[in-house]
């Protein structure tokens, strides 16, 4: 209700500045100027087939990058010889800018899908890997003598305990990939696609066509944000017994 | 020499057939990181009758956790062996251990929690069910097994974390100062708990504390331990019978313990 409201207001304000102060239709549309290119891209230019180009890219990548940051953490843990060898080829790859790494991967990869996969894949997995790194690391050392006492071992050990328990790390971890997820798909349909809504981004900058780029952006930003909360869904419901569930919902009562 | 020191252990071995776990000369050197060592525990001889209730009581430092751990198999003697009279334990079953925290698992109901070891060892899911709904009977948490951890008191949690320590019903069951978070209040009645939970199973418990109050009111024998280096000091049976209730507390007997393990420790 409250984002309703706060929408509404936004949208008055941008109406009335753009009828006020006479701002040209080619540098920012009136929302009902804007309106309707929405209505045409959607159909004459069909527009929702790029949606699920950019969907798709995002979460096959995230969960990639998720799955593999969650089995080297493991795997790190587990046998540290793996993270003496690995972990500086890890750091390298992420401190090296995202954006000078697509085009690479589009070299290598093409302009379909599978570039920007990888490089959701990449930006997902590093926060996921610290953080179930950190997780890890920090179980309760207690909670490990119990399962020595029930000689609960190997896989039983990781499924049974340090799985679950790594689990309010590991959807923070996912949050920041999610985010970051976003950016990097835009970052490699950017530099080349044959579609997508980063493609009708560049599109829209080639023909200077602000209505284009503005309903991308809309678009883009609504796919994060519904990404994001989908993330967060997730965790409110697998996490109803970590103490974070507390603290949140004393945060919705306020 | 050495023959004749192997069959007079032997011979003690025969005379003391109630023993569950023989103890004997048994040492824990830790390292600290600038490589000196720290003697933890320097050798200590101790039976663990069947069926007992045996403290281990001392200051901080005085290796009473680590004998514990020692014999949970937590942790690696220095040195000395640990003899279990029917063979060294080879399963998860074998062995209860109630830590100073109830370390449950935040995630499963209480009742799940108190289903955990048996779930781990494979037990029948329907059996496992019935065995972990009595015993959150038998601690007094038949109402709360729906719970989850965070929302139970701490002598609530601790209670489930000896249910869960007793449902598999380990020939050994090992505490380690389990009430040294509650107040004092809590303390007692869970004291009482524990009596009324260790009659009705008939247990071998083998519990460290520092309180004095709480070793001589729950204890058959006492074990009075030392710190550097870490060692038994004495070693009582207190002849308090095993009926055991508040009314103890106030007899001239009990008094007498207190004051001879207060002067001891001191």
């Amino acid at each position: 209700m409250r984002a309703v409201i706060s929408f509404a207001i936004f949208v008055a304000l941008w109406w009335l500045a753009v009828a006020l102060l006479g701002v040209p239709e080619y540098l920012v549309p009136s929302p009902p100027a804007l309106a309707a290119k929405f209505w045409f891209l959607t159909t004459q230019a069909g527009l929702f087939s790029h949606i699920p180009v950019t969907l798709m890219e995002i979460v096959i990548g995230f969960v990639i990058g998720t799955a593999a940051g969650i089995a080297i953490a493991v795997l790190f843990v587990r046998l540290p010889m793996f993270e003496i060898v690995l972990d500086p080829v890890i750091i390298f790859v992420q401190t090296a800018p995202k954006i000078a790494i697509a085009p690479l991967l589009l070299l290598w990869l093409g302009l379909g899908a599978s570039p920007k996969i990888v490089l959701v894949a990449i930006v997902t997995f590093f926060p996921v890997l610290s953080n179930m790194l950190s997780a890890l690391r920090s179980i309760d050392p207690n909670m490990l003598a119990l399962a020595k006492i029930l000689r609960l071992n190997g896989w039983r050990r990781l499924w049974r305990i340090e799985l679950p328990q790594s689990l309010p790390l590991l959807f923070t971890g996912m949050k920041v990939g999610v985010t970051l997820a976003v950016t990097a798909a835009v970052i490699g349909e950017l530099m080349g696609a044959r579609a997508g809504l980063g493609y009708l981004l560049s599109l829209g900058q080639e023909t200077a066509d602000i209505g284009l780029v503005l309903v991308s952006v809309l678009l883009l930003s609504l796919l994060g944000y519904g990404l994001f909360l989908a993330v967060d869904q997730a965790e409110r419901r697998m996490l109803r017994w970590h103490e974070s569930a507390v603290a949140r919902d004393r945060l919705l009562l306020e | 020499m050495r023959q004749i020191g192997v069959q007079s252990r032997n011979l003690k071995q025969q005379s003391e057939p109630s023993a569950l776990v023989g103890v004997d000369s048994l040492t824990k050197v830790y390292r600290t990181r600038e490589g000196s060592k720290v003697e933890a525990l320097s050798p200590v001889t101790l039976d663990v009758h069947y069926g007992e209730f045996l403290s281990l009581i001392g200051p901080s430092g005085c290796g009473k956790s680590t004998l514990l751990r020692l014999l949970a198999g937590l942790e690696e003697p220095t040195d000395g062996t640990i003899r279990w009279r029917d063979g060294a334990p080879s399963r998860g079953t074998d062995i209860g251990f109630v830590f100073q925290e109830p370390v449950l698992l935040p995630w499963l109901s209480i009742h799940d929690n108190v289903r955990f070891p048996l779930d781990v060892f494979g037990v029948a899911r329907a059996e496992a069910n019935a065995r972990a709904t009595d015993m959150l009977a038998l601690v007094g948490l038949k109402d709360f097994g729906r719970a989850l951890p965070k929302e139970l008191s701490g002598g609530m949690r601790q209670r489930a974390s000896i249910a869960r320590a007793l449902v598999y019903r380990p020939r050994l069951v090992l505490m380690d100062e389990p009430f040294g978070a509650l107040d004092l209040l809590t303390r007692d009645r869970m004291n009482d708990e524990l009596l009324r939970i260790k009659a009705e199973t008939s247990a071998t418990v083998v519990f460290v504390t520092h309180s004095i109050d709480e070793a001589v009111y729950l204890s058959d024998r006492v074990a009075v331990m030392s710190p550097r280096p870490g060692r038994i000091s004495a070693l009582h049976t207190l002849d308090l019978g095993s009926d055991r209730s508040e009314m103890l507390k106030d007899t001239p007997d009990f008094h007498r313990w207190l004051s001879l393990l207060r002067r001891e420790l001191r």
